[in-house]
């Protein structure tokens, strides 16, 4: 075959002229073009092509062109992809770096749900415009139709069709005659491509070449960096943020004469509200001997029980139990995971505490005991007593008679 | 279905008839005939035989099953019809919007298809009938399916108390009735409008005005659709609510509708109606609604999920975990892995979308799917931890004979009509219509 | 034009009376004539004086810091996230036309796809920069990327943030791949037209040696296919992503299922409220009015009003399951926005997204251009009114009365907005100026001649 080609080459053109490419055809409208494609398909060529201006409707089948691969490239991408979501997330927040966030688990799947499909569609993009490319032969910088001055109108209006004199089947005679049978506007030899280098000019490679390698310094530095250790602080980006115009804990103050920045609280002093001369109510004390009874700005009431009832519901309760048992829910819950260092809270209606001053009781709730913290911080005296005093009724629950209840309610116990 | 092998679509063109298809259609630029038309478009005797097979199968199927609920458990009876009624009903629903939907965009390719979408439609007065087994017992006050119809627990209960004025007896039925009244109005006010296409001599005024109505329709579409599931299904958990609930009602519609649409012009040409004016290439069209309603379903159903797993607010929590214990669990995994995972690769490829043969099987597939995932939506509030499948008498029979009514008034109206708009001017397009 | 216009939608997709070369003409003298309109000069005097602004104000915010803006408790996420969620928004609807609209053959998509999805990428680049601004340290924000780095820490993926940050960027490398390869034969046709070696460098660099070949467009359309398959649910998943930022927290006001789909509507319809925006004048000043016909706009109008219904939806369901929860604090919330202190705000948004959109009922409002720009302008501005809804009035009244304040932006916030539209109109103008304005061979594979075979029906 090449014999061949050789052969027509010397008896249709001059020495030394470039070898002939092919054969060129220009038509006029999609339809002259589809009509030319069948004759040419049928007639059993294959490295043919037409080159039209926007993808004609049709042409596939009038070339026989076959399905592409394309879309397996792009699902094996958004394999890949989905994939590699997967594994990332798994590897960096379940393995290499656990961090607990929100409650969720360390790999959580419907969290990761939407890095999945990111990445899915991330990788097949790139592969749908790759592929594409690649299966194109694109990018191609030059091409022997690229010398007929005729065909720049291919991206404009015009049609084209060109036979390769490489195909098996190309008798330069026999395919003038097909061609012109298929009644072009235009029939014209290609010939190869001599003019144009075939290599890039020598001072672009290099200058490439340059720019690539320098290129590779900022992540050369950065490499080091990573490495290398070194004596000099960080750089400060911000410095007003690092260095606040302001005086912190233990620095040194040049303004008093003490030199620190830190004040101590001034000698025969009270702040405002911190008072707290009344040893019955805020120590529980009565010449220091622990209260029997309540300060007399603590009435018994039933207001005053229903405060003590919603505050022990919310700070005692859960240890001590809602009927002060000792049978809370973290005291159940940790009964059962039966650790062993759990020291069990006390239950209320032993005897002691009911002989207690409500004084002592209410310097346990404020100071704590054994294991119980203290909770003089967190809820006000006042609401301290009313949980004594709703403490006292609950024990009091567990001790009485029908005689306590008065004689007109009785009636509705039976 | 090797890529290489399959010559791609024009080739078949220039080789002659496709293989295993029906003959070739009509050329584009030839008008279509209107009373000869070139195919044949009457369902005839056919439709008789529908409706006594179908009709027949499915009324004794529903008298089976209210018998069954008569002499059984009242609730179990209850969830098990409001199940399979709102399986029948999202069809229903689903074909109204299909056709609304393609009268509003001025659709081409669906013209051929749209009288049979119509007919499904035309089940609207059916369906307010077959709503009576829930509205007559909610309206004598029975709350075995809707807990806020009793009073007492209404008062009991701070929330139903908040709600009692959306959540009532007389405005939930006044809402059903707008609800039906609207359903049946539009679709006869688009079925008669395009019977009368068929014959008249400016079709073209008649599809424009049929357009017109159609965009407020769709307004009104959506806000019922909405609230009828709000009220039939996520009212059964009256303190749960979220704000895409419709939407994901709708999506349900959507898929299930094209499901049976495609079993059903099968069906048809099977029978040897329609055989050259549906194409393959309407299949790829359905096939392609039925793939991407299977990722909006997906879509929203996840939506809806991550935003309340996430936040973990107890009090809209409640609502998944029910369906995260027990047997429930079960069903919520095959619901992730059938109704989204293996539609989605199965329905992926073209070959599978243009074949009839795979796009019926994933077509019943996911009729299947959507009924479980309504049994999903509704049984868990009355089966805790277990499935009920003492109950698979009550559900097989109810959805049966609500299918088999539903065919049998679809071909009822198909009796008297063509089975294609042959009126409509868009009809040679819509036949000659091909994918890309 | 008449001509045009009485032709039967039902048989003829609205197009333009074009032919090839008028079309590859029409497209390129654009690009071509040594002076473009008077008013593109104008246009771009604005733009680079509005971008001059925006590097002021990231410089003075880098010297600075955020203090200068007007996020202050509680109202920490004000205008650069209000702004990140606009610009997100406005990406949408460039990938919409063109893949969406693709896969349901809207033919007439052909003539404004291409400076949509241009409009997509500017849009996505404004977008990027204002969370980049707002972590406060911008020469941190590589910390939100999967890189090993010496605090040996990974990105923390259960977070919606670093979801976004995967959207976000995904979305804007997508957005870019398909927009250059909807270019590279237009690229092409740049190249073959252009007189002057340098033009002829360039677009032939870019158009990768592209010359029409048939078994090129074969693989050339199925990738458009694919990446019209792949961009679609992308654009979805983009803004729903955006709206699990809020969504997922427990904040009244932002927690609520609908937000995914809500906020995909919303970034359509504000979309094309952009791209109405910008095609009414492009096609005045460039002479595209051949292509983009009134037939386009009144079709954009029509989406646009269908989009204005899916959003006013939304904002109704929003308030009907706020009461219908019986959960006092998103009842609160809501009822917030309608007569709290930004009731202003809340107010402009609905006149803006839900009234002005009506008038498109009307025939002749769809078809005066005028007007279809009027209300495109007032789109956008309620767009940005409802990000501002929902950031600013849910920021500023949380769970604790105790932690609530007024929002009040400065000078910069607004600086830095109105630069974020000098950056987006000087990319913009500069495309108008230098690429391809319209997909040609789109436009061309649907003009009638195309068709005139007939025999491949």
């Amino acid at each position: 075959m090449a014999d061949k080609k050789k052969d027509s080459d010397q008896t249709e053109h001059a020495e030394g002229e470039a070898p002939l490419h092919g054969l060129l055809a220009e038509y006029d409208s999609t339809a002259a073009l589809i009509a030319a494609s069948k004759k040419v398909r049928d007639a059993g060529f294959e490295k043919w092509d037409t080159y039209t201006p926007f993808p004609v409707h049709g042409i596939d089948g009038a070339m026989g062109i076959k399905m592409t691969k394309l879309p397996w490239i792009v699902l094996g991408a958004a394999i890949t992809g989905l994939t590699t979501a997967i594994l990332m997330q798994w590897w960096m927040n379940a393995v290499d770096y656990k961090y607990i966030i929100s409650g969720k688990p360390f790999w959580s799947i419907p969290a990761s749900v939407p890095i999945y499909f990111e990445l899915t569609v991330l990788f097949s993009a790139f592969a749908a415009l790759g592929g594409m490319l690649a299966l194109n032969n694109l990018p191609l910088p030059s091409h022997p139709l690229d010398l007929k001055e005729r065909f720049a109108k291919v991206t404009d209006d015009k049609f084209f069709l060109m036979i390769q004199a490489a195909d098996a089947k190309f008798d330069e005679r026999e395919t003038r005659a097909l061609l012109e049978g298929t009644h072009p506007t235009v029939l014209d030899v290609v010939l190869e491509d001599r003019t144009s280098p075939s290599k890039l000019p020598t001072g672009l490679v290099y200058g490439l070449l340059i720019v690539a390698t320098a290129s590779l310094i900022p992540f050369a530095f950065i490499a080091k960096a990573r490495f290398a250790k070194s004596e000099k602080t960080r750089v400060h980006v911000v410095g007003d943020m690092d260095w606040q115009l302001k005086f912190q804990a233990q620095q040194a103050h040049p303004f008093f004469a003490d030199g620190r920045a830190e004040r101590p609280e001034i000698p025969e002093t009270v702040a405002v509200g911190h008072l707290r001369e009344d040893d019955h109510l805020f120590r529980g004390k009565e010449q220091d001997t622990w209260a029997r009874t309540f300060p007399t700005s603590i009435e018994p009431s039933a207001d005053a029980l229903e405060r003590g009832k919603e505050k022990f519901g919310v700070y005692c309760a859960p240890c001590h139990g809602f009927a002060g048992d000792g049978d809370g829910p973290i005291s159940v819950r940790a009964q059962e995971l039966a650790e062993g260092t759990w020291v069990p809270p006390t239950n209320v209606h032993q005897d002691y505490l009911r002989q207690m001053p409500v004084g002592q009781l209410f310097d346990t709730v404020t100071h704590g005991i054994r294991n119980m913290a203290g909770y003089g911080q967190l809820i006000e005296p006042e609401d301290r007593w009313k949980i004594v005093m709703y403490l006292r009724a609950l024990q009091r629950s567990r001790q009485t008679s029908v005689d306590d209840v008065p004689e007109a309610e009785r009636g509705a116990l039976k | 279905m090797a890529e290489d092998k399959k010559p791609n679509k024009p080739v078949k063109k220039a080789a002659g008839p496709k293989q295993g298809e029906p003959p070739k259609k009509p050329p584009a630029n030839v008008e279509a005939p209107k009373d000869d038309f070139d195919d044949n478009i009457r369902l005839g005797l056919d439709a008789d035989r529908v409706m006594k097979v179908a009709g027949g199968v499915g009324a004794v199927s529903l008298v089976a099953c209210l018998g069954l609920g008569f002499t059984g458990d009242a609730k179990r009876f209850m969830f098990a019809y409001l199940t399979a009624y709102i399986w029948i009903l999202s069809i229903a629903i689903g074909a109204l919007f299909w056709v609304t939907l393609q009268h509003l965009v001025n659709a081409n390719w669906s013209i051929v298809l749209r009288r049979v979408a119509e007919l499904m439609a035309q089940n609207m007065p059916l369906m307010a009938l077959l709503a009576l087994p829930i509205l007559v017992p909610t309206a004598m006050g029975n709350d075995s399916l809707y807990i806020w119809v009793n009073h007492e627990t209404v008062h009991a209960d701070h929330l139903l108390h908040h709600k009692a004025p959306y959540l009532n007896v007389t405005f939930f039925l006044i809402r059903c009735a707008i609800y039906f009244g609207f359903w049946v109005l539009l679709s006869r006010y688009l079925f008669q409008t395009s019977v009368a296409q068929d014959q008249s001599k400016s079709p073209g005024d008649l599809a424009k005005r049929m357009q017109g109505l159609s965009a407020p329709s769709m307004i009104l579409l959506a806000l019922t659709l909405t609230f009828a599931a709000f009220d039939f299904l996520m009212s059964l958990e009256p303190a749960w609510f979220s704000t895409i609930y419709g939407v994901y009602f709708f999506a349900g519609c959507v898929l299930s509708f094209n499901s049976l649409f495609a079993l059903t012009l099968m069906w048809l040409q099977k029978q040897g109606r329609l055989v050259k004016s549906v194409s393959v290439e309407h299949y790829h069209d359905i096939g392609k609604m039925m793939f991407g309603f299977t990722v909006f379903w997906a879509y929203i159903g996840f939506s809806q999920f991550m935003l309340i797993w996430y936040a973990n607010i107890p009090e809209e929590t409640f609502w998944y975990k029910m369906r995260f214990t027990g047997d429930w669990r079960t069903v919520s995994a095959i619901l992730l892995v059938c109704h989204f995972v293996l539609p989605f690769l199965g329905l992926l490829s073209r070959h599978i979308k243009r074949n009839k043969k795979t796009l019926g099987f994933w077509a019943v597939w996911i009729l299947v799917l959507h009924y479980v995932d309504i049994y999903w939506l509704v049984k868990p509030s009355l089966h805790e931890e277990t499935l009920p499948t003492g109950d698979l008498l009550l559900d097989v029979t109810a959805i049966v004979g609500m299918l088999g009514l539903f065919l049998a008034g679809a071909a009822y109206q198909a009796k008297k009509v063509r089975l294609v708009a042959v009126g409509d001017p868009r009809l040679p397009k819509s036949l000659a219509f091909e994918n890309f | 034009m008449a001509a045009i216009s009485d032709v039967n939608p039902f048989v003829q997709p609205p197009k333009g009376d074009n032919d090839f070369a008028r079309v590859t003409d029409n497209v390129s003298r654009i690009a071509e004539v040594n002076r473009p309109p008077r008013a593109w000069y104008i246009a771009f005097g604005i733009s680079t004086s509005l971008l001059g602004l925006f590097g002021i104000s990231v410089a003075y915010l880098f010297w600075e810091g955020i203090g200068i803006w007007g996020n202050m408790n509680p109202s920490y996420w004000g205008f650069p996230i209000v702004n990140f969620v606009f610009w997100v928004g406005i990406g949408h609807a460039g990938t919409l036309i063109s893949a969406i609209l693709y896969l349901m053959r809207q033919t007439w998509r052909t003539a404004i796809n291409r400076f949509a999805e241009a409009m997509t990428i500017f849009a996505v680049i404004c977008a990027a920069v204002f969370p980049g601004l707002h972590v406060g340290r911008p020469w941190l924000p590589y910390w939100m990327f999967p890189i090993p780095n010496q605090m040996q820490m990974w990105p923390q993926f259960r977070s919606p943030l670093e979801w976004d940050v995967f959207a976000v960027g995904t979305y804007a490398t997508v957005s870019l791949l398909f927009w250059y390869m909807g270019m590279i034969p237009d690229l092409a046709t740049f190249r073959d037209r252009s007189t002057s070696p340098l033009r002829r460098a360039l677009y032939g660099a870019f158009a990768m040696g592209w010359r029409g070949s048939s078994r090129q467009w074969h693989r050339y359309e199925r990738a458009y296919l694919l990446l019209a398959a792949l961009a679609t649910p992308l654009v979805l998943s983009v803004h729903s992503v955006v709206s699990f930022d809020f969504a997922t927290s427990q904040m009244p006001g932002w927690h609520t299922t609908i937000f995914p789909p809500y906020f995909v509507a919303g970034a359509i319809f504000g979309g094309f409220a952009m791209v109405v925006t910008l095609a009414v004048p492009a096609r005045q000043f460039f002479g595209l009015k051949r292509i983009i016909t009134i037939n386009h706009l009144e079709l954009m109008s029509k989406i646009i009003l269908a989009t204005g219904m899916m959003v006013g939806y939304a904002y109704g369901m929003e308030f009907f399951i706020a009461w219908y929860s019986g959960s006092a604090y998103e009842g609160f919330a809501l009822l917030n926005r309608a007569v709290g202190p930004f009731a202003w705000s809340y107010w402009a948004m609905i006149f803006c997204n839900v009234v002005t959109p009506q008038v498109f009922w009307f025939k002749s409002m769809r078809r005066n251009v005028w007007v279809i720009f009027f209300v495109g302008v007032l789109v956008n501005i309620g767009m940005w009114f409802e990000r501002f809804v929902i950031i600013v009035t849910s920021g500023s009244r949380d769970f604790l009365p105790a932690s609530w304040g007024y929002f009040i932006p400065t000078a910069w916030d607004f600086a830095t907005l109105a630069g974020s539209f000098g950056l987006f109109f000087t990319l913009f103008l500069l495309f108008c100026r230098y690429l391809p304005m319209v997909a040609m061979a789109e436009v061309k594979a649907f003009v009638p001649a195309a068709h005139a075979s007939g025999d491949h029906h």
